[in-house]
């Protein structure tokens, strides 16, 4: 088989993806200690209080950036909008993964620099990136911040509720990082497409 | 003028026909009194002449002292039915109200422990005594005075406490539900308590028994309205019916304050955990106060304090303490599920409400098991495929 290196993953995009990488987990293992007080990940408990609030700004920093870059480049429609097209495609997407995957039958979709996602990353990113980073960065905040921004704390329902909100896209977060860190080993290779977010070109 | 004047004070006053001096005839003792500036007769106006009666009526204190003796009926002291001068021995020198062996007397182990802490060692002398902290003619029951009350009798020496608590994350909020003896007395026996509160338009207030009778339409006890089956713990299903009707008859919004406060005191405020600035003392599922919280209800006089879940007060339907969380407090655990799989029928209802938030941990840690699982067939798969 002809190897070819594809093009895939711009500099800005791979820096930012490890830099949310490492805030991600930061992020995770200080909440589950923040939520379940008896596991002791970190010593320090005001350490772990300050460490998930800093992490958290800087993943809100990232957000922005991640919006600024897409603005600054274009493609965030093309990359992330779910189409008719792509609706059109699902069943034989869902199928392939479902089946024809273990046949050894060809992916429907093929990745290029114009559209990297298949229907099914579509929907997953789009709600991970439209929906719940910005209800979990604006409850975030919120918690860094009580006493200033109280009045908005108490039209939500008070803090246990910005507390549901915030644990539950926490929880949908880190669903949708299982599945991530998966299907990243589903390439030609276990490790390729973890590779191809180093060097920015996939293996074909 | 001044023979006429000497007539007439004679002819109707006859009190002062003797004066002090001729007291101590009698009553040398009596010289040096703290109120030793004033005539006998001032206080034992029954004495209208020598010789007086054997008994006298005893001194109204109030005749002088009026503001502070309808201060002091309101207190738990006077609920206890001490008199002045058990404490104010007007008689002797030296041995005043306002000195710690005064209330030593009834207070002895406070008072020993006191007496070894930095309050009571100061360079010139204690740097606090019994009454800088407690006015004796004000003390409330301990369970009386809420969390801000308290926090106020320390901040009077403690002004700098909030430069002093700048590296503690989120030390306003900290500030709001807890006392300072919450933490600067670890000795001290801690609970949660949860008070009733009503909000109308821009003003907040305590719950009022007035509210309770109102809302229900009868004089009994609060207690009793809401504890149905008498076993004196509040429970969901007691809960909600109650709330409900105070709600719907209320005037403005029914919310629930929580707070963090001293049950049993414990008067060493020196061994501040020797600044550890431990977290998890409290931030964590086996902090002592979980298994001592209160729903504080007003009676017709004072209040009742029911053993309550704070998870039973702010899940639905209730959602009322929704502005309190104490993290570790809302911990599920794996006898949470035990007691949810195993229960039936009631029992299960009252358990799938208290559970409240740590809904969101169940749901969560069930989705992630079931994504892992679906990963591990698609392994299994892609083995047996070789792919």
């Amino acid at each position: 088989m002809k190897k070819e290196n594809v093009p895939l993953h711009p500099l800005p995009v791979r820096i930012w993806h490890w830099l949310n990488a490492v805030l991600v987990f930061l992020l995770i293992f200080t909440g589950i200690e923040l939520r379940f007080t008896d596991i002791r990940i970190f010593s320090n408990y005001g350490f772990v209080v300050a460490l998930h609030k800093y992490a958290g700004y800087l993943l809100a920093l990232s957000f922005l950036f991640w919006i600024a870059a897409y603005r600054l480049t274009g493609g965030l429609a093309s990359h992330y909008l779910v189409s008719v097209r792509d609706i059109q495609s699902l069943p034989s997407q869902v199928f392939f993964y479902l089946y024809k995957y273990f046949r050894g039958g060809p992916d429907p979709f093929s990745a290029t620099a114009e559209a990297r996602f298949n229907v099914l990353q579509k929907f997953a990113y789009s709600f991970i990136m439209f929906i719940t980073m910005p209800v979990i960065i604006v409850s975030g905040i919120i918690f860094g911040n009580i006493m200033d921004l109280y009045g908005i704390v108490d039209q939500l329902g008070g803090l246990r509720v910005v507390d549901g909100i915030h644990v539950t896209a926490g929880y949908v977060f880190a669903i949708y990082l299982l599945v991530h860190l998966y299907m990243a080993t589903l390439g030609k290779t276990v490790l390729s497409r973890t590779k191809a977010m180093f060097t920015g070109k996939r293996e074909e | 003028m001044r023979y006429i004047l000497a007539i007439l004070v004679l002819l109707f006053f006859p009190p002062v026909l003797f004066g002090a001096d001729e007291c101590f005839d009698c009553h040398g003792r009596y010289k040096k009194t703290s109120h030793g500036r004033l005539d006998c007769t001032a206080c034992h106006n029954d004495a209208k002449g020598l010789p007086h009666p054997g008994k006298l009526k005893k001194p109204d204190c109030a005749a002088c002292h009026e503001g502070t003796v309808k201060r002091y009926g309101q207190s738990v002291h006077a609920e206890k039915n001490l008199a002045c001068r058990q404490c104010h021995l007007v008689h002797n020198i030296g041995e005043g109200a306002g000195q710690c062996r005064v209330c030593a007397r009834c207070h002895a182990n406070v008072y020993t422990v006191y007496k070894g802490t930095a309050h009571a060692k100061g360079p010139q002398g204690p740097a606090a005594t019994c009454t800088d902290c407690h006015d004796p003619h004000r003390a409330k029951a301990y369970e009386g005075p809420g969390p801000s009350e308290r926090v106020a009798v320390c901040i009077r020496c403690h002004k700098d406490y909030k430069g002093k608590h700048a590296w503690l994350p989120h030390a306003e909020l900290h500030f709001m539900h807890l006392e300072c003896s919450a933490c600067h007395s670890p000795r001290s026996e801690k609970g949660m308590l949860f008070t009733v509160r009503v909000r109308t338009e821009g003003r907040e207030r305590n719950l009022s028994y007035d509210d309770v009778a109102a809302a229900f339409g009868t004089k009994k006890p609060a207690r009793d309205l809401i504890d149905l089956n008498g076993d004196g713990r509040i429970s969901s299903s007691e809960a909600v019916p109650f709330f409900n009707t105070l709600r719907s008859a209320t005037p403005g919004t029914i919310a629930i304050n929580g707070s963090i406060v001293v049950t049993r005191a414990h008067h060493d405020y020196s061994a501040v955990q020797k600044r550890d600035r431990v977290c998890s003392t409290c931030h964590s599922d086996d902090a002592p106060f979980y298994q001592s919280m209160y729903l504080v209800l007003p009676e017709r006089k004072g209040f009742s304090q029911m053993p309550v879940k704070g998870s039973v007060l702010a899940s639905m339907p209730l959602s009322l303490a929704a502005n309190f969380i104490l993290l570790g407090e809302t911990k599920l655990h794996w006898s949470d599920i035990k007691a949810l799989l195993g229960s039936k029928g009631k029992a299960r209802q009252e358990i799938i409400r208290d559970l409240g938030f740590r809904w969101i941990d169940i749901i969560g840690i069930f989705v992630c098991i079931a994504v892992l699982f679906f990963i591990l067939v698609h392994i299994i798969l892609r083995a047996v495929f070789r792919r």
